[in-house]
């Protein structure tokens, strides 16, 4: 991984046309600007993981769960 | 050609298959899918790994749980779906049946290009939708 120190107003360019710039910096939060073609996926790396961990919770079904949920001998009358 | 699945045996033709390009968030090694349907999880339906014996995930219609689910699909997306054609478009969503309440992942749904048999799982900016909303009704 390449570690740079950068200060506020101060950027990166990565490849040819994503600029990174750091806009400000307040108790340990920091904004970043980025400017990249449109094709290039930017998401907060949390919230991938968060979709990644569940898919992979839901890999872990329980079929039978599934053959109760919708099961037609069971009517909740709020839908009806 | 035979399948061993998460779900047994099944004999799948080409046209089925569902051509994941880069995988799904959790499964990005894994590209080709199809949907199987079973009479006994109705309306429940499950993506299928061809190549992972191990995954399957449950996925239903969103508008089962929200009814005015909506999204916009952005230029970018079409053009990795090779530009579906509008009522040639089939949205689902994951469900979790492992967890102690039942959720569907209805910030990123997955769009499937019937035509083409090209699926992706498109991660959207809604503040309405969330990756574990609760299914309602008391179960």
């Amino acid at each position: 991984m390449l570690v740079l120190r950068r200060k506020i107003s101060e950027g990166i360019i990565i490849g040819d046309n994503v600029k990174i710039r750091i806009l400000d910096i307040e108790h340990g939060d920091v904004k970043i600007g980025i400017e990249a073609p449109k094709e290039v996926r930017i998401l907060r790396e949390e919230l991938y993981k968060e979709i990644a961990s569940a898919n992979v919770e839901a890999k872990d079904f329980n079929i039978s769960r599934a053959k109760e949920l919708f099961g037609k001998g069971e009517k909740n009358g709020d839908n009806e | 050609m035979e399948y061993k699945t998460k779900l047994g045996v099944l004999n799948i033709d080409r046209e089925e298959i569902i051509l994941f390009k880069n995988g799904m968030p959790g499964f990005e090694h894994l590209r080709r899918f199809c949907l199987v349907s079973r009479a006994d999880t109705e309306p429940i339906k499950w993506l299928v790994s061809l190549e992972d014996e191990k995954i399957a995930l449950p996925v239903v219609d969103p508008w089962i749980v929200i009814s005015d689910y909506s999204f916009e699909l952005n230029e970018e997306i079409l053009k990795e779906l090779e530009n579906p054609k509008k009522d040639r478009v089939l949205v689902l969503v994951v469900m979790d049946l492992h967890s102690k309440n039942v959720t569907v992942n209805t910030l990123a749904p997955i769009v499937i290009n019937l035509d083409k048999g090209i699926g992706e799982q498109v991660i959207l900016e809604d503040e309405r939708y969330q990756v574990r909303h609760p299914l309602k009704s008391g179960k």
